[in-house]
């Protein structure tokens, strides 16, 4: 079903965490630290939902998770790597890793659907009649096979959330973060969005969700990370995962 | 902006093109002025023995008198028709060609046709020639400011409006950033488009230039053979002009580079 661009991985107790965070604080400029001392480790397949009250601190979390800002103090590591240690250099490898559906989409909006999906693959130097089938394909199955040209400015909100989330696993990324990517869709596509995380996941994505939707969490049973004014807390999954 | 650039550009090289040629022009001519004699006959033969002097002089290629048709025409604006005047005693004149190169002492020669007849006068423009040429100096000084002005506004402007663009792309470029893009591919994204945007609107000022020019050159081209060449741009010259949107082209796109790359320093 995904279009493959990576190697086959391989789930070993030896492969070290997608993710892992040492002692992490986040503050923006001045004010007042917005994530306090933050120990995680995420193991390369897992699948995680982000929970917590608005403001508590997901998206930021996120953020620094997808290498949009540095940690004010703590240390993270991705893929095995010291992130911080990293040069600026190699920064874009790792990033072009993880696929991101942001809160807030950002599509860009002189470009049709077909384009915004295809961004990842395009800078990632993929040949472009690969990234047409893949694309087109990749639309066809969240349902977007009408709309290959329309711009995003005419979209409905639920049909830019799963242009979204094409873009984020079009170039298969290891890690797959999701900020509230059901935010503007009903049960039903939420239920169907859902289905498509669970085969990434299946297939060895490593999954980061944030949500508000219980129903989602509690349905789907796998563990979670819950925020409170800033402090995480793990709450392990009711399957048998 | 690039319209009235080009223009104090051409104009500029214009009055170079043009003070070299006269200098050339006139720089190889003298012209040898006989006072009116007490006789037309004395006059005629005046005339004679001058030519032939001046034909053996060293460095001189032709010397032709004019009839006094042609002086009489030259006398026009200060005379009035001459030829109505009947036997107006007027002064005869000799158009001398110097050899390329070759240079007369103009004091010897006048006082070696003087013994032919009192008063004779040789002038080889030179005062007024050095006049005309500062004074084209200066013009060109001039129009070459306007250049210098016009051009440092007119990369101003590129670079703002360059900046007012790039600030609407900051959500694309931070976009592309996160998605993994390195410095060079974000920024080659915006520096070919924005030189491709900087370069058709240097296209777009430079059209109406050129039409102006054209007709220019047309409309001077009908004034036909004067006394003073006729300026004119040499095919370098049109180059030079052509080549502006390039220049546009070119400061948008080191605008819109730099504004990027700056813009993802911020970013670790
Ligand atoms: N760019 C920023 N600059 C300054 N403060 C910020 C910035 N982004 C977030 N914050 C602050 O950090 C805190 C956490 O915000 P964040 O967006 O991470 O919360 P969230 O859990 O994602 O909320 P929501 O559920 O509403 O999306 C908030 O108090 C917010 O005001
Ligand atoms: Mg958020």
């Amino acid at each position: 079903m995904q279009p493959q661009f990576d190697s086959p991985f391989a789930v070993t107790d030896e492969t070290p965490p997608i993710v892992e965070f040492g002692g992490v604080g986040l503050r923006y400029g001045r004010g007042p630290e917005v994530l306090h001392d933050i120990d995680l480790a995420l193991p390369q397949g897992s699948f995680h939902f982000l929970t917590g009250s608005s403001g508590a601190g997901k998206s930021s979390l996120l953020g620094l998770m997808y290498l949009a800002r540095r940690p004010t103090t703590g240390s993270i590591r991705m893929f095995g790597l010291e992130v911080d240690r990293l040069s600026r250099r190699r920064l874009p490898e790792v990033r072009r890793r993880i696929g991101v559906v942001f809160q807030e989409f950002r599509l860009l909006d002189h470009l049709t659907a077909l384009d915004n999906v295809a961004l990842p693959l395009r800078i990632a130097g993929i040949p472009e009649v690969d990234i047409r089938r893949n694309v087109t394909e990749l639309l066809e199955w969240v349902g977007l096979g009408d709309h290959l040209r329309a711009r995003p400015p005419t979209m409905s909100g639920g049909q830019q959330q799963r242009v979204a989330i094409a873009r984020a696993v079009v170039a298969n990324p290891s890690l797959l973060l999701a900020d509230e990517p059901t935010g503007s869709v009903d049960d039903h596509s939420a239920a169907r969005l859902m289905r498509l995380f669970e085969e990434l996941n299946r297939m060895g994505t490593t999954i980061v969700i944030a949500t508000h939707n219980r129903a989602i969490v509690e349905e789907s049973g796998h563990p979670e990370l819950r925020l409170e004014e800033g402090r995480l807390t793990l709450v392990p999954g009711s399957a048998q995962s | 902006m690039v319209f009235m650039g080009a223009l104090a550009l051409a104009a500029a090289m214009m009055v170079d093109a043009a003070v070299d040629r006269w200098d050339r022009g006139l720089r190889g001519s003298l012209s040898v002025q006989i006072p009116p004699g007490p006789s037309e006959a004395a006059g005629e033969e005046a005339v004679a023995r001058v030519l032939e002097m001046l034909q053996a002089t060293p460095g001189v290629e032709s010397a032709r008198a004019l009839s006094r048709e042609e002086v009489g025409e030259l006398l026009e604006p200060w005379l009035g028709d001459v030829s109505q005047a009947g036997d107006l005693p007027i002064p005869r004149m000799i158009d001398v060609r110097v050899q390329p190169g070759a240079s007369l002492a103009v004091p010897a020669l006048e006082a070696r046709l003087r013994e032919v007849q009192e008063g004779i006068g040789v002038d080889d423009h030179e005062a007024w020639l050095q006049r005309l040429i500062d004074y084209a100096n200066a013009m060109k000084v001039v129009a070459l400011s306007v250049v210098a002005v016009i051009g440092a506004v007119g990369v101003l402007t590129v670079t703002f409006t360059t900046l007012t663009r790039m600030s609407i792309h900051r959500s694309v470029i931070d976009l592309l950033h996160l998605m993994g893009a390195t410095d060079r591919f974000v920024a080659w994204q915006f520096q070919s488009h924005a030189f491709r945007l900087g370069l058709g609107g240097g296209i777009l000022g430079l059209v109406p230039t050129l039409l102006c020019l054209w007709a220019l050159q047309e409309a001077s081209a009908e004034l036909g053979e004067l006394l003073i060449p006729v300026p004119t741009l040499t095919p370098t010259q049109w180059a030079v002009i052509a080549a502006l949107p390039l220049v546009t082209g070119i400061v948008a796109m080191l605008t819109a580079r730099y504004t990027v790359l700056f813009r993802l320093a911020r970013m670790p």
